[in-house]
């Protein structure tokens, strides 16, 4: 990372494609949350967000935005964390789009999608047998 | 705070008069370590106008020529949008940006 570079965030970080460790897509940069310093002088990037929620907040619907991302935190296989909230220091660059040191499975984007799969369609039966 | 706070504000300069909202934000790498990332992006500053929609595109930033045609028309709605430096914001409640500068004390171009 070079020291001092400099980006507009609606222009080069908003909507990027983000790109998990093991080269599968995560979503997009929906958000990023900014934390005043000590002196509530400066604003900070601390974390990326990305989901539904996010996106729906930053389009204005704040209160179901806020309700999607605590159900998504509910179902996030990551326990506590809220999986829509990727920590700024996880990305190892930033380009046409944005790459994570976090594994797919860990980030928001998809966690409806995974727990249908493991609430819903591994009780079927057969359905842990691959498709052929 | 999420940047799309920021993104939706009002900006009011020092007399009180609109400035528009806020159309963009720029970050600078330098602030507290974030390992192993680096230093964390800070704000540096924000474009604000009624107009600025060619810079949100884009268009008349450094390094950014043409379409001639687009060029000129954007470089006019440009002159329109004003850079508020952060150090400039007196406060910022969610909602709105207080300036501690007028429009005609603010600049164009982005340093």
């Amino acid at each position: 990372m070079t020291e001092g570079r400099r980006v507009w965030a609606g222009l080069q970080l908003l909507d990027r494609q983000l790109i998990a460790h093991e080269e599968r897509l995560a979503g997009c940069i929906d958000d990023l949350e900014l934390i005043a310093s000590d002196d509530g002088d400066q604003l900070h990037v601390t974390a990326i967000l990305s989901g539904p929620g996010a996106l729906a907040y930053r389009l204005g619907r704040r209160r179901f935005g806020r309700w999607l991302r605590r159900v998504h935190a509910c179902a996030s296989p990551t326990g506590d964390r809220d999986s829509t909230r990727i920590p700024f220091n996880v990305v190892t660059d930033i380009g046409s789009d944005v790459k994570l040191g976090l594994d797919a499975e860990e980030t928001g984007s998809a966690s409806a999608e995974r727990w249908t799969r493991d609430h819903v369609i591994s009780h079927i039966p057969g359905s842990g047998h691959a498709p052929e | 705070m999420h940047l799309s706070d920021l993104l939706h504000s009002q900006v009011l300069g020092a007399d009180g008069a609109s400035l528009g909202s806020v159309d963009d934000v720029r970050l600078v790498q330098d602030g507290p370590l974030l390992l192993p990332f680096g230093a964390a992006f800070r704000v540096e500053g924000l474009m604000v106008g009624h107009r600025s929609v060619g810079t949100r595109l884009g268009y008349v930033r450094r390094g950014v020529r043409g379409p001639w045609l687009l060029r000129i028309i954007f470089a006019a709605l440009e002159r329109r949008a004003r850079y508020v430096p952060w150090d400039d914001v007196v406060a910022w409640d969610g909602r709105t940006v207080r300036v501690g500068k007028r429009r005609d004390e603010l600049g164009v171009v982005v340093p």
